[in-house]
């Protein structure tokens, strides 16, 4: 299973991990910064769990397309 | 006659009291992610209004950089931003989006028209007058082409958005890039982080070897930094930029040190009002450079202004700055009837003779000279260690938690 945990405080709305993958992020239309969907706050990072490996190699173009390297993937 | 404007750049609090207490006319900032810095010091959406409060009280003009590219799901965020400047008396918008300008002209928020924009003649000027009331030109212009614009401005009596004629706007100071101004793909291609959206990672700062693929040659270049521009510096030909009609210089550097900004922008004051009253002289134009030179620079050129030919490259990593920073530590107590204050040295030594910077909010930068030394025993030493506390009267008012740092010989930069 995956964790993402994703800093959200340092995004800066280039929008590629929405790109990548549609299906945990999206753009918020509020402040203008990606939102991790579904994901739950705990103090600066945003934590969603318990994701199937199959997305494994879609989420890790996430974190390496992200110019402020704030998105990080968590295996166990 | 009106004194042209220096307008200075700012980051955090303690750059904004530093430029206040170095004699900024005006200051500039940006917010959250919509500003060329996003990578850097940055303020919030919050910091409007206790900026605009605090450069009310000092009467001096705020101006929001709002100046990257701006996207669909940017539109509901600038929009608050627009309207919670018009609330707090922003005095200018910098921008390069037709969005932000177009709604900022509804909003009656002047409108700078940002270098990004690139404004190098007069018709692209007349065509941005309709909507801007300040136009900073192209960072590539030369010093003649500037004053035709200038004049032509004078003698059509081009007017802005509001009616007032339009006002133009230099660079005097700071970091070049090596691109056009913002037009660069560097920082993106190789690490999908735009610096159109702030995050510029500066790939041109770096050292290269030019190789011929098909050969295998490694070229011989004198200099390995063959993108980095060296830094732009006027303060010596700055009568002849103030000549040409501009009416506002801006320094460059949000992404900078609160000493860097205090010293820029008081050695252009001091600048700006010798040459008003007819004291700007070589000796002192001297004296500028050698304090520019100790804080943040890669060295100095006139950039594109006297219309030398490109060539001015950097050639160090990071700064050349003769002069470097070194934390001591910080402002345990401060006693204010007896104006004394007691440092702890959390990092290498104290001694007479050194000269200190005191950075913090409400201060901004401070620089001071030791002249005498008291131990927590209250008795008069000429060194305080490590670890230790020290107590030194001061003649102006510090706060708590101050920072010290001490100012010393960048060893490496004098060789």
């Amino acid at each position: 299973m995956l964790t993402i945990i994703y800093k959200r405080k340092k995004c800066i709305g280039c929008n590629s991990c929405v790109l990548v993958c549609p299906l945990f992020f999206s753009m918020s239309k509020i402040d203008g910064k990606s939102v991790l969907l579904k994901s739950i706050k705990k103090k600066e990072n945003y934590i969603l769990k318990g994701i199937d490996n199959v997305f494994f190699n879609n989420l890790i173009k996430a974190k390496k397309i992200c110019p402020v390297k704030i998105i990080n993937i968590v295996k166990y | 006659m009106n004194k042209i404007e220096l307008l200075s750049p700012i980051g955090n609090y303690e750059s904004l009291y530093a430029a206040i207490n170095a004699g900024a006319d005006s200051i500039y900032f940006g917010v959250e992610q919509f500003n060329m810095r996003a990578l850097n010091n940055n303020f919030l959406i919050k910091d409007i209004e206790k900026i605009s409060k605090i450069c009310s009280k000092y009467k001096i003009k705020k101006y929001l950089a709002l100046n990257t590219i701006i996207y669909d799901h940017d539109i509901l965020i600038i929009k608050r931003i627009l309207k919670i400047c018009k609330n707090y008396n922003i005095d200018g918008i910098i921008a390069m989006d037709n969005f932000i300008i177009n709604y900022s002209n509804k909003l009656n928020l002047p409108i700078h028209i940002s270098t990004q924009l690139n404004i190098t003649n007069i018709e692209s000027l007349k065509f941005y007058a309709k909507f801007s009331d300040v136009i900073v030109l192209s960072r590539e212009l030369n010093l003649n082409q500037i004053k035709s614009i200038c004049d032509q401005i004078k003698k059509d009596n081009i007017l802005g958005f509001s009616k007032k004629q339009i006002k133009i706007e230099i660079f005097c100071h700071g970091s070049l890039c090596m691109a056009i101004s913002g037009k660069c793909y560097l920082s993106l291609h190789t690490y999908n982080s735009s610096a159109n959206r702030g995050a510029c990672k500066q790939n041109c700062r770096r050292k290269y070897l030019v190789k011929d693929y098909k050969s295998n040659i490694n070229f011989e270049i004198n200099n390995e930094y063959i993108m980095s521009s060296k830094d732009l510096c006027t303060i010596n030909f700055l009568d002849k930029i103030i000549k040409t009609g501009v009416k506002v210089l801006k320094i460059e550097g949000r992404g900078k040190s609160p000493e860097y900004v205090y010293i820029t922008t008081k050695c252009y004051r001091e600048a700006i009002d010798s040459i008003y009253n007819n004291t700007y002289s070589l000796n002192k134009i001297n004296k500028w450079i050698y304090k520019l030179k100790t804080v943040y620079n890669r060295g100095f050129w006139s950039g594109y202004y006297l219309g030398q030919k490109i060539g001015e490259w950097n050639n160090t990593d990071g700064s050349s700055s003769i002069k470097k920073k070194i934390y001591i530590g910080y402002i345990k107590k401060y006693f204010n009837k007896k104006k004394v204050m007691i440092i702890l040295i959390q990092s290498y030594n104290l001694k007479i003779g050194d000269n200190i910077y005191i950075i913090g909010n409400k201060i901004g930068v401070k620089i001071f000279k030791i002249k005498y030394l008291r131990n927590n025993k209250k008795e008069n030493v000429s060194k305080i260690k490590q670890g230790e506390l020290c107590s030194i009267k001061i003649p102006y008012k510090v706060y708590k938690n101050n920072k010290i740092y001490k100012i010393i010989e960048n060893v490496n930069n004098n060789l």
